[in-house]
């Protein structure tokens, strides 16, 4: 049987955690308590036997490249713990970002919207021959070459500082006739005479290798005469898009990015041929071409064909 | 006790910044002591060396929250033994086994009793002894006895106050030593 010492007490005396005082408190009791002695010395040896656990060796792994491996998995963690915890909302959001990503580029490619890069050069026409005329003989070489060069309506301007290439133009009689044979019998006579102030419409030069590729005037022709027929302002944009077949699918107005559709026009020119298949070797399978008539052109153009109305 | 090593010091700053390379040559200093104290507790070479990789990586993780200047050793040796004891605690380690059990798991030399020292044998019971010990007694006997830390610091540690680290202590030993009694230790001791 022990004594009433507390055990705490003897336990921090054997860990020599016990101040002075108490410390002497505990050893003067010892002296006179053989009980608590042995308790003592019970503990003492209980500690002796458990310092000499075995401690078994690691393994080679513990030794060799743990440090490694340690940073391996600390490289792994560094992703931030929000992101795990997320991961069940941001693979769906990611998911679904991607389809609509998708959807809407391809949408894009066949959206019917007007751009630049799918400008289809307008057809040169049978009326606009004695274009080709200027371009290959009346205009001087400097000037023929640097037309050629830029192969765009938009110097059409320069034309009216040629003054002999329009007395070349003038000459030219033989557009009202093609063009009336290539109207569709429905147009009244009346119509075929105002077809031709298209005849000046703004391609007149267009490059050789690229002009057996587009159509003939037929198409513009038709066109043409229908916009006059409708009343159609002469400065208003008009752009029809055609598929890969050259056929006309749509029909808008208005330059503005999302033109308003012409359904009148439309129903006229729908299914028309105006552009070549695969116009310029384009591969889209939609294109736009631009109707548009330009009246300065037309000015500058000779008087004889415009009084052919 | 602890020393304030200067080089860990340099090194944690490295790692504070940003230099996770930095943190491999104090995985190497202290990954033989790490082994040590929580195979105290564990009792089992795999679970030590995994645990011991476990508080590595928490050591990383938490980095920031070590005080510059200070000693590192205790930092991570505290974060060693709190992730045991929830190791413990989660693989219910504290669970009673039967001494009968325990003889079936620890390694038995009784096919081969010559090559059976007596020392052999007096480890072999402590780690007996020791694995029926309950985890908070286990985990307050290897801090006090086997890695001689004063009260306080087993306070801090534990985070239990000096008059608990006292009385645990109390009935860690009385277990222990009825422990010792009934597997007979005493007539292996050295």
């Amino acid at each position: 049987m022990r004594c009433d010492l507390s055990i705490e007490l003897l336990n921090a005396y054997l860990d020599n955690e016990l101040d002075e005082k108490q410390k002497l408190f505990v050893e003067n009791h010892l002296r006179e308590c053989p009980s608590c002695r042995a308790e003592l010395e019970e503990l003492k040896s209980c500690d002796h036997i458990l310092k000499q656990r075995e401690i078994e060796e690691p393994t080679n792994k513990f030794h060799l490249g743990f440090e490694n491996r340690v940073l391996d998995k600390v490289r792994e963690k560094t992703r931030p713990a929000w992101v795990w915890r997320l991961s069940p909302i941001l693979v769906p959001i990611a998911s679904a970002a991607l389809v609509i990503f998708v959807v809407l580029t391809n949408r894009e490619k066949t959206q019917p919207m007007v751009g630049v890069d799918e400008l289809i050069p307008y057809t040169p026409t049978k009326t606009a021959r004695p274009a080709d005329d200027l371009s290959a003989a009346a205009i001087p070489k400097p000037d023929r070459e640097k037309i050629e060069q830029s192969g765009r309506i938009a110097e059409a301007g320069e034309l009216k500082e040629l003054p002999a290439k329009k007395a070349e133009v003038a000459n030219e009689e033989k557009a009202p006739v093609a063009l009336s044979k290539s109207l569709p019998p429905s147009l009244p006579a009346a119509g075929l005479t105002t077809t031709t102030a298209p005849v000046a419409t703004p391609m007149p030069v267009v490059r050789k290798d690229r002009d057996e590729e587009l159509l003939t005037g037929d198409g513009m022709a038709r066109t043409q005469a229908i916009m006059t027929e409708l009343n159609i302002p002469k400065n208003k944009v008009v752009r029809a898009i055609v598929d890969s077949t050259g056929r006309v699918v749509k029909v808008a107005t208005g330059n503005t990015i999302q033109p308003e559709e012409d359904k009148q026009l439309e129903e006229q020119l729908e299914g028309q041929q105006l552009a070549p298949r695969s116009a310029a070797g384009r591969k889209q399978n939609l294109m736009y071409l631009d109707l548009t008539q330009q009246a300065d052109i037309d000015s500058s153009l000779p008087d004889t064909l415009n009084t052919e109305k | 006790m602890y020393n304030t090593n200067e080089g860990d010091n340099v090194l944690i700053e490295q790692v504070k910044n940003g230099n996770t390379e930095a943190f491999c040559p104090l995985v190497e200093r202290y990954k033989m002591a790490l082994y040590k104290i929580i195979y105290r507790m564990v009792g089992n070479r795999d679970n030590t060396e995994d645990l011991v990789q476990e508080v590595f990586i928490k050591a990383f993780n938490e980095i920031k929250k070590f005080k510059s200047g200070m000693p590192f050793y205790p930092w991570i040796s505290k974060v060693a033994v709190n992730h045991t004891i929830n190791y413990l605690k989660r693989e219910r380690q504290d669970r009673f086994m039967p001494i009968d059990d325990l003889k079936e798991v620890l390694p038995s030399h009784k096919d081969d009793p010559v090559k059976m020292t007596r020392e052999k044998m007096l480890k072999e019971k402590i780690a007996m002894a020791m694995a029926k010990l309950p985890h908070d007694y286990r985990v307050i006997m290897v801090l006090r006895v086997e890695e001689d830390l004063p009260y306080d610091e087993i306070s801090r540690i534990l985070k239990i106050p000096r008059g608990t680290v006292m009385s645990r202590l109390a009935r860690a030993r009385q277990k222990l030593k009825e422990i010792f009694r009934e597997i007979k230790v005493n007539d292996y001791a050295l």
